[in-house]
């Protein structure tokens, strides 16, 4: 995990937490949309996750890097 | 759940591209363990020269180091240039190992400029920092985006900016570069 976005969490929900009375609706759902969004990514980082590339990704970038190398020398 | 990178299994690794001895370039997790920071990694990625036709001797050469694969998937993947292999004791435990054939100029470029680098005990060609970089962009996860960054706070002012825009420019990846390094001048 990198350190600086664990802390930016941290900071954030504070911050959201001291805030959310005076947010309007659309600005506390816009907030909670990020923090959960920043949460998920910090969770993904944790040792021990997998973070290995899905067959279905390599096959499509093999399939993008192809259809690149055919449009430049159309 | 074991740790399916202990020097053994890099030294796997080396084994089996040392016998295929042909041009090889290590991508994905792994390359970033080598040369950018620590992450967790269950697999490897390897960008390897391999016509599909020789798919079956190499195949024969990586069961001798001590590999596995699955005959049904092996004939579906090969057709989108993708080999998927897996060490002792089984699939759900052991380190995998995807080969992605070079057979395309740009991942053909990829292997032309990996270089060596030490790991573990043992030496592995290992894509260009730039290569990673423009790789990761066209992953595209948060967690490629966490090492592209990573790579920018590190390498920065070292990168190949020319290479790195000619190829992303071809790869048509260009608007990200620029959204993460910003446009030159």
């Amino acid at each position: 995990m990198r350190p600086s976005k664990a802390r930016l969490l941290d900071e954030l929900r504070r911050r959201h937490n001291r805030e959310s009375a005076s947010l309007t609706p659309t600005q506390r759902i816009e907030r909670a949309r990020a923090l959960n969004a920043l949460a998920a990514s910090v969770a993904r980082d944790r040792p021990g996750r997998p973070t290995d590339e899905p067959p279905q990704l390599l096959l499509d970038m093999l399939a993008h890097f192809r259809r690149c190398a055919t449009r430049q020398t159309a | 759940m074991s740790s399916p990178f202990e020097p053994t299994e890099l030294e796997r690794l080396e084994r089996l591209l040392a016998s295929w001895a042909k041009p090889a370039a290590v991508i994905g997790g792994l390359a970033i363990v080598a040369r950018v920071r620590e992450r967790t990694t269950r697999d490897a990625d390897v960008v390897l020269t391999l016509e599909s036709s020789r798919a079956q001797e190499f195949l024969e050469l990586a069961v001798s180091c001590g590999y596995a694969y699955d005959e049904q998937e092996t004939r579906e993947f090969l057709e989108g240039g993708l080999i998927r292999l897996w060490a002792p004791p089984s699939r759900a435990e052991g380190a995998g190992l995807d080969i992605l054939l070079a057979d395309e100029p740009y991942l053909v470029t990829v292997v032309e400029r990996a270089t060596w680098v030490a790991l573990g005990g043992v030496s592995l060609p290992v894509a260009s920092i730039e290569d990673l970089v423009l790789l990761k962009l066209a992953a595209d996860r948060p967690i490629d985006i966490d090492d592209v960054l990573a790579i920018k706070d590190a390498f920065e002012t070292s990168l190949d900016r020319d290479y790195l825009e000619t190829k992303a420019r071809e790869l048509e990846i260009l608007d990200r570069l620029i959204l993460y390094f910003g446009a030159r001048e």
